[in-house]
């Protein structure tokens, strides 16, 4: 294992990981999405040469394959009852929704409540922005299939949104 | 409390709530000793219009075209070569043979990546992809 390999695992992992998670894939969806991911990279690795150009590939990729993971969801969800005693983990499909995890402090509960509540494009746009603070606004329209201008200000209202529902956790906190 | 207050708060919550799970990492960090093949590239191209994409992938590569269906089982046609259809996985390869028609089939192929090759007149390989 190379030390470029180990530093650009090191800086992009995570930002891969949450482009399958902001598709609400499951983790082993998202873990295969990941593996794929990161397979087409190593084949690749002489054709991308500037770190921007790794980071957008990434992205694109990762975003690709979280489509055709949705897609093979979809198509298990067609198969009959007989077929689905073969699948291992009927965990598949179900969404996993992040208000079942157990969550230390009570303030962070909340607020990952409140956030797991939002509406998908908010949860992905600020998901996204959260593992990758460093992404452009042209990547993040482009992931999520957004004019580049409208990023800021719906990044804003997001967060509005975010602190309305998080002033509602408390109030029925009491 | 500011945007960035909330937005830095946020952060820290994913971040704790939704880690990156040590063997997505430590299979990231084995990916790094795939070398690219020798063959030839096959690349994804768009199906016909008309033909339903989410189940169909059509790949091709100097005159040979492969198109793959996925279902339960993973079949599909090759034209423009004869011979053997490997599915390769991290974990192994499945075989088929293209049978006189240009069909194959290969079950039991275990999710996660895949990347088709066909062992022909040339080696064609195709992109890693999730299946």
């Amino acid at each position: 294992m190379d030390g470029e390999w180990q530093r650009l695992v090191g800086r992009y992992a995570r930002l891969v990981w949450a482009v399958a998670r902001s598709h609400r894939l499951t983790d082993q969806e998202a873990a295969d999405v990941s593996q794929t991911t990161w397979l087409r990279l190593a084949e690749r690795r002489g054709e991308l040469r500037l770190p921007h150009r790794v980071q957008a590939w990434l992205v694109t990729t990762a975003r690709r394959e979280s489509l055709r993971a949705l897609a093979a969801r979809r198509r298990e969800r067609c198969l009959d009852l007989e077929t689905l005693g073969r699948v291992a983990h009927l965990d598949r499909f179900r969404v996993p929704d992040p208000a079942d995890l157990v969550i230390q402090g009570d303030r962070a509960g909340r607020l990952w409540r409140a956030f797991a509540r939002m509406p998908l494009r908010c949860r992905q746009l600020l998901w996204i922005a959260a593992y990758a603070p460093d992404l452009s606004y042209v990547r993040v329209a482009e992931l999520l299939g957004m004019p580049v201008g409208s990023i800021g200000p719906t990044r804003g209202r997001c967060l509005a949104a975010l602190r309305r529902r998080l002033v509602g956790e408390l109030g029925a906190a009491g | 409390m500011t945007d960035e207050e909330l937005y830095a708060e946020l952060t820290e919550v994913v971040a704790n709530t939704d880690p990156l799970p040590p063997q997505v990492l430590a299979a990231a960090g084995a990916a790094g000793a795939v070398t690219a093949p020798r063959g030839i590239r096959l690349h994804e191209v768009d199906p016909a219009p008309g033909m339903r994409g989410d189940d169909l992938i059509m790949l091709s590569a100097y005159g040979v075209t492969v198109r793959v269906e996925l279902g339960e089982a993973i079949t599909g046609v090759v034209t423009g070569t004869g011979g053997v259809v490997e599915l390769r996985t991290p974990d192994g390869s499945w075989f088929a043979e293209i049978d006189p028609a240009g069909r194959f089939t290969v079950e039991g192929l275990p999710r996660g990546p895949v990347s088709l090759r066909v062992h022909g007149e040339a080696l064609l390989v195709g992109e890693w992809m999730t299946w």
